[in-house]
C-alpha cells in the first residue's frame, strides 16, 4: 500500500494546476451510498486532460441513508468544499455531475427545502 | 462563492470518480456522533443518578459509611476544593448531584443543599483548618473524644483539660488506650475529627473523611488508649435533624449492614489498591448524641494494623 501510494504521489501524470490560463478546470464528482468521490482535472497545453487532484469522502450512519436526490446534491456540496483550496483562483471551473436534475435543484430553489432535499 | 458551471456527463462515460466511492469508512475509525448512543447514555447516567440517590439512606450511620466510602475513594481533590463555594462543598466533585437531589428527602436535603448548612461557627472553622492542615484537624480530634461525654465543657482549657485527663482514661471499651511499641514510646491513637474535617470541606456535618495519617496521629495533640484500635472521632455542632436519636448509641454492625452501593464502593477501592479504608467485621460505630447541646460524636474504630498503613499511602 506504501508502494503504491508513494507511486501515485511521484506520479508524472499528476499536474499542478496552472491558474494563469483559462483553460477549463473539470471537478467530476461522483457518489454512492458508501461515500462521494471527486477528481480534479485540467487541459493541459498538448490537448489531453490531466488529473490535479482526487479524493473520496466516505459517508457516516446518517448521511448515507439520505435520500438519492439529496445525496447527489450533498455530494457536491462536499465536493465543493474539500477543493475549495484548489478551486479558489481558477478561471473557468466546470463541473462534471452524472445527475440532470441537479442543475434543476441549484436553478429553482425553494424557500423551504422541498421533500428531495429535505 | 464558486463560479462554476455545472454539466451532465453520461454514466458510461463517468467512470474516473466512479472508482472513488467504492471506499467504506477504515475499521476501526467508529463514529462517535450517534445521537442514539447519545441520548442512552443520557438516559443511563440519569437512572444512575437517580438510584444513587434512592440509596442515599436517611440513616445516620450508614450515612456515614457511604460518605466515608465516597471520601475514600476521592483521590487528591477534596483539599483543592475546600475553597468551593458553599453550594459546592456538599460532596465531592463526581458526586455532585446538584438539582437532581429531590426535595422530597429530607435527609438528602438537610445534607446536601447548602440552604440548611454552613453556619458562620462551621465557615470560620473552615478557614481555620485550610491554614492550618491536617495537624489541626488531628488535634481537634481531641476536642472530638472529649465530646463524647456529654458533660464534658466546650471550652478550650477545659478541652486542654480534659486532653491530658482522656488520655489516661478508658473510653469504655476495654482496650488499651495508648499504642505502646516495643521501645516503650507511647503514641496516640488515629484521631481525626472527621466531621470537623467534612466542615472545613464540604460544611456538611456528616460527611467524613478517611482515617489520619499515623505519623500525623502520632504528632497531634489527641490522645487515646487505643492499643489495637484506631479511631476516627467525629464532632458537629449542626445535628438538628438527629434529635429523635437517643443518647449515648452504640451501635456495631459489620458489612452486611451497609448498603450495596457503599460496600460496593469500598470493596473496589481496595481491590484496586488506591484507597485505604477497610471496613471489615470489626467496625464498629459509637454514637453519642447529647440533644441538650445539640451535639453528635460519632467514633469508628476498626483495627489499626492494616487500616493505618494504607492510610499512610493515601496521604502520602
Amino acid at each position: 500500500m506504501k508502494l503504491l501510494k508513494s507511486t501515485i504521489v511521484h506520479s508524472s501524470a499528476l499536474i499542478s494546476i496552472d491558474y494563469s490560463t483559462d483553460r477549463a478546470v473539470y471537478l467530476s464528482v461522483d457518489s454512492s451510498v458508501h461515500g462521494v468521490g471527486w477528481i480534479l482535472m485540467q487541459d493541459c497545453s498538448d490537448g489531453r486532460r490531466r488529473p490535479l487532484r482526487f479524493s473520496s469522502i466516505s459517508w457516516n450512519k446518517r448521511e448515507s441513508r439520505y435520500s438519492q436526490a439529496k445525496l447527489k446534491l450533498y455530494r457536491l456540496f462536499h465536493a465543493l468544499r474539500t477543493s475549495c483550496l484548489y478551486l479558489i483562483g481558477v478561471h473557468n471551473l466546470i463541473v462534471e455531475v452524472n445527475a440532470s436534475y441537479i442543475r434543476g435543484m441549484l436553478s429553482n430553489p425553494d424557500v423551504q427545502p422541498n421533500t428531495a432535499v429535505n | 462563492m464558486f463560479d462554476f458551471k455545472l454539466v451532465h456527463v453520461p454514466t458510461s462515460k463517468h467512470k474516473g470518480p466512479d472508482g472513488l466511492l467504492r471506499c467504506e469508512p477504515a475499521l476501526g475509525k467508529g463514529e462517535h456522533d450517534d445521537p442514539e448512543d447519545w441520548v442512552n447514555s443520557a438516559l443511563s447516567l440519569g437512572i444512575w443518578v437517580v438510584s444513587w440517590l434512592n440509596t442515599f439512606p436517611a440513616n445516620l450511620h450508614r450515612t456515614d459509611a457511604l460518605i466515608l466510602a465516597l471520601e475514600a475513594s476521592d483521590d487528591d481533590e477534596d483539599f483543592t476544593h475546600r475553597a468551593c463555594s458553599c453550594c459546592d462543598r456538599c460532596l465531592p466533585m463526581q458526586y455532585r448531584t446538584g438539582d437532581f437531589i429531590p426535595t422530597s428527602c429530607t435527609f438528602a436535603h438537610s445534607q446536601l443543599l447548602a440552604s440548611d448548612l454552613a453556619p458562620s461557627n462551621v465557615e470560620d472553622t473552615s478557614n481555620a483548618l485550610q491554614q492550618q492542615g491536617i495537624s489541626a484537624i488531628s488535634r481537634i480530634g481531641a476536642q472530638s473524644q472529649a465530646t463524647t461525654n456529654p458533660d464534658t465543657p466546650d471550652s478550650e482549657d477545659s478541652l486542654a483539660a480534659e486532653r491530658d485527663t482522656t488520655a489516661a482514661d478508658d473510653d469504655g471499651d476495654g482496650r488499651e488506650e495508648w499504642n505502646t511499641d516495643t521501645s516503650g514510646d507511647i503514641h496516640s491513637p488515629l484521631y481525626i475529627d472527621l466531621d470537623k474535617l467534612a466542615c472545613a470541606s464540604n460544611n456538611n456535618s456528616n460527611s467524613y473523611w478517611m482515617v489520619g495519617n499515623e505519623q500525623d496521629a502520632r504528632n497531634s495533640h489527641a490522645l487515646g488508649k487505643h492499643g489495637k484500635y484506631s479511631t476516627i472521632s467525629s464532632n458537629t455542632d449542626t445535628c438538628h435533624h438527629h434529635s429523635n436519636y437517643s443518647d449515648n448509641i452504640n451501635k456495631h454492625f459489620d458489612d452486611t449492614d451497609f448498603d450495596n452501593t457503599n460496600i460496593d464502593t469500598a470493596t473496589n477501592n481496595n481491590n484496586n489498591n488506591n484507597n485505604n479504608i477497610v471496613i471489615n467485621n470489626d467496625f464498629n460505630i459509637n454514637n453519642n448524641i447529647d440533644n441538650n447541646h445539640t451535639e453528635d460524636s460519632t467514633s469508628i474504630k476498626f483495627p489499626a494494623t492494616n487500616n493505618a498503613s494504607k492510610a499512610d499511602a493515601e496521604i502520602d
